[in-house]
């Protein structure tokens, strides 16, 4: 697979619109350097060592994730929960927040939580490549304050179209999960109902309930643009 | 400069200018002059600003009346051989980082260092007289600010000329301004002295525009 370096904005109006098209991210998620639209794939593995922050690379434009505590400990929970259902069946493997997937050339991405199907793995183990090749079967995101709205759209379609089976939205404001077998197909789960599982973990029956009770109530989200 | 949260305060520190005129490579900060010729030499006229490229907002009008005024300004200095004048991709280096090319400026001879009469495609020249012509993408900020590096590098007397409401505002200091209407003249006072060109012979050749919608005032 080769990296399609894009040509990318010439102007910050530009940029301004492509900011937009991320989903109308905050602009202090988009690094400047490289220049936008002409990042590779090295540039962020050398961004995130350099700084041990998790980014994501997206049309060959660094962007930053937008990253809590409480969101890294509700997944590090509901990682927890999975393994119950995962460790006696021997299914696969789980990556965190910094297990970067090529999604397509230019485009990396890091789910929160990624698990793919042992039986896809080479040898059947966790392969110890810098960026994961493999898509994951199921990708799960823990809504950030600083995410929008268009950008877990724009994410969700991005997991799809790169082979994902199933995603899974979790949003601790509103104590909901929602999941998506397609783009558009999706169910959203309240605290009363139970996260089944298919197509990846079927027969999981996870009450959603369970997922937030790591979680406090928190008030809605705050929305902060152009910061 | 990091992220592109750090351009909006740019834009703003520039004059609320269009981003569309702020160029992204090299990265804002980071330009240089030799980036700043390397879009001149692709007919992209800019200017450096705090490290970053800024296209300069032009057209035709503004261009055909800047080399008409300049043709007037000649036409008064005559024979004299009193110093040169520049077109809109005379670069002067107004200070470290800081490279602006007025739309038409004049330059007496005793600003050349040790009576050379050359520059490089840079000059390290300060403009006595600089004349910008506004243009649509010119905002009020950036003018603002430009006038104020003039006169900070030491130019002594500014002309902003607005095609639209027929006027050239004639500055002496960055506060100190009088706006000329087409019964006034202008005047080269100490720059170009004896240089007198009536406002209404600078609009002779310009069409009158379109009346201008009426400005929505702010506040109260």
């Amino acid at each position: 697979v080769t990296t399609v370096v894009k040509q990318g904005p010439e102007t910050v109006g530009e940029l301004l619109e492509l900011v937009e098209q991320l989903g109308g991210i905050p602009p202090a998620r988009v690094l400047l350097r490289p220049t936008p639209g002409q990042a590779t794939e090295d540039d962020l593995l050398d961004y995130m060592n350099r700084t041990g922050r998790c980014c994501e690379l997206v049309d060959n434009v660094l962007v930053e994730k937008a990253m809590g505590l409480g969101e890294s400990g509700i997944a590090s929970w509901i990682t927890m929960l999975l393994g119950a259902y995962i460790l006696p069946r021997s299914l696969g493997y789980t990556f965190g927040e910094a297990g970067i997937t090529r999604l397509r050339p230019g485009t990396v991405r890091a789910p929160d939580i990624s698990f793919i199907r042992k039986n896809r793995l080479p040898d059947g183990k966790i392969d110890m490549t810098p960026i994961e090749e493999v898509a994951s079967d199921l990708a799960v995101e823990v809504i950030s304050a600083g995410n929008t709205k268009a950008e877990i759209e724009r994410k969700i379609g991005e997991y799809f179209h790169a082979g994902v089976e199933a995603v899974w939205i979790v949003d601790p404001f509103r104590r909901v999960v929602v999941v998506h077998t397609s783009p558009e197909d999706f169910v959203t789960l309240k605290e009363t109902d139970t996260l089944e599982g298919s197509p990846v973990f079927p027969g999981l029956d996870l009450p959603v309930a369970q997922i937030f009770d790591c979680a406090p109530v928190v008030k809605k989200r705050p929305r902060k643009r152009g910061s | 400069m990091d992220t592109a949260a750090e351009l909006f305060d740019l834009i703003e520190r520039l004059g609320s200018i269009p981003p569309a005129r702020v160029l992204l490579r090299p990265t804002p900060g980071e330009a240089t002059e030799e980036d700043l010729l390397e879009q001149l030499a692709r007919r992209r006229i800019c200017e450096l600003v705090e490290g970053t490229l800024v296209e300069k907002g032009m057209g035709f009008q503004e261009s055909s009346l800047a080399v008409w005024l300049g043709h007037l300004l000649f036409v008064e200095i005559g024979e004299r051989d009193l110093g040169i004048v520049s077109g809109e991709s005379g670069m002067m280096r107004l200070g470290s980082g800081l490279v602006r090319a007025p739309d038409l400026s004049f330059t007496s001879w005793s600003k050349f260092p040790d009576g050379e009469r050359s520059t490089g495609p840079i000059a390290d020249l300060l403009p006595d007289l600089a004349i910008e012509v506004l243009s649509a993408s010119n905002t009020r900020g950036e003018i603002r600010r430009k006038i104020g590096e003039y006169f900070h590098a030491g130019t002594e007397l500014v002309w902003i000329v607005d095609l639209v409401r027929r006027v050239v505002v004639v500055h002496t200091a960055p506060e100190a301004s009088t706006t000329l209407t087409e019964a006034d003249t202008l005047d080269g006072a100490n720059v170009l002295p004896g240089v007198r060109i009536p406002v209404s012979r600078v609009f002779q050749k310009t069409p009158v525009a379109p009346k201008p919608k009426p400005r929505r005032r702010k506040g109260p």
